[in-house]
């Protein structure tokens, strides 16, 4: 490869060869930049797709500790999987329900109080 | 000898532009990649899923095209676009900004919020309706 560069650089001038290889070295740079963001895309997006799945199981606890405050039932709920966990925990006495979710390390705790009257939560106490 | 010469000349230019083809359809890739996801939509997210958390508390009252009301520990609020922000009001809480055309509706047991930030069209699920009684 480079006897043949140095032949047709000096069979032809070679100035327009060395163009060429000085273009071949951009794109091959611009590729490599390419590639490296691409990458960083990809992590982003993973990231991003985690967050959302969490947010998602988070609005599903919020559903059932409003939905068991409607009824007035307030059962607990704890499940949990391989990369997921919801605990829906209700006190009665301080008429508090404590809410966790945790997505693939990603964990969120919110306490919120319940109001059997207007049969709602709400984040501060009135 | 001359003819060889010509062709290497023109199979030079023919390789430069090709290059040249190529380099910017790289360049091209790389500033729709870096523009693809800029900050702020990272920001609508984040804005979006507070807007989602707040409705899953909250009780739906009503939906209309422009407004949504909503009934949050006994208080009566309104979710509508003003001057380019999603506000929340009475008072005047920010949710979004750079946000147009917001409108709300109700379609297949979802409340869809569609519109237009920073100039691109969104549609978002804010609610299922499950989340309103």
């Amino acid at each position: 490869m480079r006897n043949s560069s140095l032949q047709l650089l000096k069979e032809n001038g070679g100035g327009s060869s060395v163009v060429c290889l000085l273009y071949l070295c951009m794109i091959s740079i611009l590729c490599a930049l390419l590639y490296t963001k691409m990458q960083a895309v990809k992590e982003i997006e993973i990231a991003n797709s985690t967050m959302w799945k969490g947010h998602f199981l988070w609005l599903e606890a919020i559903y059932y500790a409003r939905n068991e405050i409607n009824d007035e039932t307030l059962w607990d709920w704890h499940e949990s999987g391989e990369d997921y966990q919801i605990d829906v925990e209700f006190d009665r006495m301080k008429k508090q329900v404590i809410i966790t979710a945790w997505y693939r390390g990603i964990r969120k705790v919110k306490k919120y109080f319940y109001d059997f009257d207007c049969h709602c939560i709400f984040e501060t106490e009135q | 000898m001359l003819n060889q010469r010509g062709s290497l000349t023109i199979e030079a230019f023919v390789a430069l532009f090709v290059y040249m083809i190529i380099t910017s359809l790289l360049l091209a890739m790389l500033k729709s990649l870096h523009r693809w996801r800029s900050t702020d939509w990272y920001y609508f997210d984040i804005a979006c899923m507070q807007l989602q958390e707040l409705i899953a508390i909250c009780e739906i009252t009503e939906i209309s095209s422009n407004e949504l009301a909503l009934l949050c520990n006994r208080e009566e609020f309104e979710i509508r676009e003003h001057n380019n922000r999603l506000v929340k009001s009475p008072g005047y809480q920010i949710m979004l900004t750079d946000v147009q055309d917001i409108e709300f509706s109700l379609d297949d047991e979802t409340i869809w919020m569609r519109g237009q930030f920073q100039n691109e069209k969104f549609e978002l699920a804010i609610a299922k309706r499950e989340w309103w009684r």
